[in-house]
């Protein structure tokens, strides 16, 4: 492990982690494709710090078929793979076969297409994974250093001193001079000049430190401020006003003005444009999936179902053009008026989800859900949830399409501070990878307002191949942890001529 | 009053008279590869951006303060131990006991605040990402401790020059070392000195600032004949030499976005033309060789911020066309970030000033007296440079 690394795991340590656009706390990426004829699962560690070199592992899912080279090459989403650096290659993991890991570095922050190209005896391929990067963390130092430098620096201002005062004493007398009484005491004049001097450029260095401390600061990526509301009589209807100042989008066409951050307008993913998750505070009460509609560019509605009064922890999705994603994320409090209808037909919500972490639940034709963690939970490791729905007669039961996908499940950490909805081929958006593609090929078009409020998921391609419209009974969800703790994981799946299901497990994470 | 106890002949027989003695040459030998190599690694970090520990350009860095950190901390060593009875009285004492050249000290100085500025550099990094800028402050930490390198180079010539009888190959040492620095201070003055702001007051007063400092003090140092125009050659010869020589590298960005496509190492700007302002310097030094610092500094500041512009407002305008644009000159590269667009066509000026009149305004109420001001700041540091003998 190089000084560089190692006074990095140190930090890390000390690091005090606020959040991530993509997903509340959880920047890893973890994403199902394929290149070609090899099935490869990619982890993504992103750094705390951008610019900084993200971490990848690229390991392959298909045993029949192996790539002998993969290469890397992370594209910036305005610029393509024509402004991005030569690919990398990755470099194989020893004792692990179909496995590779490089670094790569990101320069800014937003949303990257990383492009993987696996290459073998099978033929070559490739695929994109979205990545949106952001700095997430202020970076603590460690006492050990402090103390280093302050005494390195104060040797340096001593040093100073002394050099100063023996070079007006004595520098310029004849070799072989001693130097009188008036010349000790221009020295001793000379030398505190010289520390008050050096003391002030430390005391400017120090302002100047704190003030790139406070920028950066203000750069770190954080929740924008939103106000939700329940409406407290009549039919609830939950209204999400994004509030916060720097919520501005890109006019397609006019000039960027400087300094001014904007972003790319919203895009519908899996379908809709925004996906809110209610769950009861603590995680273990009810829990909803829904899809407000957009009011204004400010403003998204939707009714609240059935859930009984209480405090929630709000989660809601949102996907930019430029295929960065975000999350907006509040507490609200839902009062006891009426439930309003659903008003979307793909919302969906348990009072009560069955926890399944020892016995499946039995659902209500006697068919069963079963949950499990493939894999050992620790932080930063990719693993598996594998949900198995079986009808009564114990085989896997036919599962529908439900927003285009064969099931959804949301990973929150038990004090609420990490949320992510995850879908079988991985945590990234699909929405992101179809957009990334396109502009890889030449579209750049923001559509804004004028795109479909409804994409049409039969038609939209799939990068990659591996999304299932529908399954038939098992679904698998890669993902990766970011850190110790207790996790509680939902899966939602919607059988043939049922509604939509949901069971959850705990997960203990090391 | 000072007490003669030893004869200066006796202290100094280490070296031939007139020679150059072993560890002011390893000094300047570290200087410029410290120079050289930060040359370099601007280069590659304008053209490939990704580096390591272990690159070329920071090799020469390593090796340059090395060299002069360890000689140097050598005949401080020897001369207060090993060699103390032939010494005891020939250096500069620090805490008593340890005795050296005053240009060793400074050049110690310097390596130790290289050292420093390591950790903190990397800590940096970690912190903040990877930098983007040549001006950060643990950046500055290593500038300072570049500068006290390159500055004990210069102490150290000048004690060599001022100790023996006139020596041509000593006085142009001299010069060599202002050389030196001056093109370090004008590097780290770059983001502020750069062509399209040469028609703007700004400009005038930080390049005026910084170089009647170095000038002026080259300038009555050296026992040249010319030696402010020697010292301001010897920076038009390095950054001209590394316009010419850096692009016949072949290069290519291994970081993105990547503006346009880049084949060849990019190189710093084409030198100012500070010939122009250093000749005046040396004839109104001459001039005025018997009148008072004070005035000879108001002087300075009037006449080098009038010849600077005088040479480098045409010559920039030059450099704004095609003309400009050729490999002699180099304005036609562009760092791996800077769009395609940027890289043709006529350049504008930054009009930051808003017009001719204001500029003129600015340079005379603010460029001037600043000039006045680093102009008595380089004669009182020439004149102490002119004296120094240990």
């Amino acid at each position: 492990m190089s000084f560089r690394n190692r006074i990095a795991t140190l930090c890390a340590i000390t690091c005090v982690w606020l959040t991530s656009s993509a997903h509340l706390g959880n920047t890893i990426v973890v994403q199902d494709g394929n290149a070609g004829p090899y099935g490869l699962r990619v982890l993504v560690r992103p750094p705390p710090v951008i610019p900084g070199l993200v971490d990848v592992v690229v390991r392959t899912t298909t045993a029949s078929a192996m790539p002998t080279t993969v290469t890397l090459q992370p594209a910036l989403w305005r610029y393509g793979t024509k402004g991005a650096p030569a690919p990398e290659s990755a470099v194989a993991v020893p004792g692990e076969p179909g496995t590779f890991q490089t670094q790569v570095w990101i320069m800014s922050s937003g949303s990257y297409a990383l492009h993987i190209a696996a290459s073998g005896p099978a033929g070559s391929g490739t695929f994109i994974v979205p990545y949106t990067s952001a700095a997430t963390a202020t970076l603590g130092m460690p006492n050990w250093l402090g103390w280093v430098l302050a005494a390195l620096g104060a040797f340096l201002v001593f040093g100073l001193a002394s050099v100063a005062g023996a070079a007006s004493r004595e520098s310029t007398l004849p070799a072989g001079t001693v130097p009188d009484q008036p010349r000790f005491r221009r020295a001793r004049l000379a030398a505190g000049f010289a520390a008050l001097i050096a003391c002030t450029l430390v005391f400017g260095g120090w302002n100047w430190w704190n003030a790139v401390e406070q920028d950066y600061r203000r750069s770190l990526d954080r929740p924008l401020d939103v106000k939700t509301t329940v409406t407290a009589t009549g039919p609830r209807t939950l209204t999400l006003e994004v509030v916060d100042s720097v919520w501005r989008f890109t006019v397609p066409g006019a000039p960027q003005r400087r300094g001014r951050q904007t972003f790319t307008p919203l895009m519908p993913d899996h379908g809709k444009l925004m996906h809110m998750f209610l769950v009861q505070a603590g995680g273990r009460g009810a829990v909803a999936h829904l899809h407000p509609v957009r009011r204004n560019e400010r403003t998204f509605t939707t009714g609240v179902p059935e859930l009984p009064a209480g405090t929630y922890w709000l989660f809601a999705d949102v996907v930019h053009e430029s295929g960065a994603t975000r999350t907006f994320v509040d507490t609200v409090a839902v009062g006891g008026g009426n439930s309003t209808p659903n008003s979307d037909g793909d919302d969906a919500w348990s009072l009560s989800p069955a926890t399944v972490n020892t016995t499946p639940a039995t659902l209500t034709d006697n068919a069963r859900f079963a949950i499990a963690v493939e894999g050992t939970p620790v932080a930063g490791k990719d693993v598996v949830i594998h949900a198995r729905i079986t009808s009564a007669d114990g085989n896997p039961a036919p599962l529908a399409p439900w927003l285009g996908m064969a099931g959804h499940a949301m990973l929150l950490r038990t004090d609420g501070a990490v949320f992510m909805h995850l879908h079988p081929m991985g945590t990234s958006s699909m929405a992101a990878q179809d957009r990334l593609a396109r502009r890889e090929k030449g579209d750049t078009v923001m559509h804004g307002d004028s795109q479909p409020a409804v994409m049409d998921m039969a038609a939209m391609p799939m990068h990659g191949g591996v999304a299932t419209i529908a399954g038939q009974g098992d679904v698998r969800f890669p993902v990766a942890f970011p850190s110790a703790g207790t996790y509680r994981v939902l899966v939602q799946v919607r059988r043939v001529g049922h509604a939509i299901e949901t069971a959850a497990i705990d997960v203990t994470v090391r | 009053m000072a007490t003669s106890i030893l004869s200066p002949t006796a202290a100094r027989s280490e070296a031939p008279a007139g020679a150059i003695p072993l560890h002011l040459t390893a000094v300047i030998v570290g200087a410029t590869s410290l120079l050289i190599g930060l040359i370099w690694d601007i280069s590659w970090h304008r053209s490939i951006g990704r580096d390591t520990f272990w690159t070329p350009a920071h090799m020469m860095i390593y090796f340059g303060g090395t060299l002069a950190g360890l000689s140097c901390g050598w005949r401080v060593l020897a001369n207060s131990i090993w060699e103390r009875d032939q010494h005891r009285n020939d250096g500069v004492r620090i805490w008593k006991f340890f005795t050296g050249p005053i240009g060793g000290w400074i050049c110690i100085w310097g390596a130790f605040a290289m050292l420093t500025s390591a950790p903190f550099d990397d800590w940096w990094h970690n912190a903040y990402g990877l930098d983007v800028e040549i001006l950060s402050p643990p950046h500055v930490v290593l500038l300072a401790g570049l500068l006290g390198i390159l500055i004990g180079a210069q102490v150290m010539a000048a004690s060599a020059q001022n100790t023996e009888g006139y020596s041509a190959a000593r006085a142009t040492v001299v010069a060599f070392a202002g050389g030196v620095l001056l093109t370090l201070a004008m590097i780290a003055i770059s983001q502020l000195t750069y062509n399209q702001r040469a028609h703007s007051a700004g400009f005038y007063t930080v390049t005026g600032g910084v170089i009647a400092v170095c000038l002026v003090a080259a300038s009555r140092a050296s026992k040249l004949r010319w030696p402010a125009t020697v010292t301001a050659l010897f920076y038009m010869a390095i950054m001209a030499a590394q316009v010419w020589i850096l692009p016949l590298f072949p290069a290519t960005p291994k970081l993105g976005p990547i503006g346009h496509p880049l084949t060849e190492l990019v190189p710093l700007d084409f030198p100012l033309l500070l010939v122009a302002p250093a000749f005046m310097i040396d004839l109104v030094l001459r001039r005025m060789a018997k009148r008072s610092d004070w005035l000879t500094a108001i002087v300075l500041g009037l006449v080098v911020v009038t010849a600077l512009a005088a040479a480098q407002w045409p010559f920039a305008s030059l450099q704004a066309t095609e003309i400009g644009r050729h490999p002699f000159f180099g304005a036609g590269y562009g760092d791996y970030q800077v769009p395609p667009e940027w890289l043709v066509g006529p350049r504008e000026f930054s009009n930051e000033d808003g017009s001719v009149g204001a500029t003129l305004r600015g340079m005379l109420t603010v460029a001037v007296p600043v000039t006045i001001i680093t102009s008595r700041i380089g004669l009182w540091w020439g004149s102490w440079l002119r004296e120094v003998k240990r």
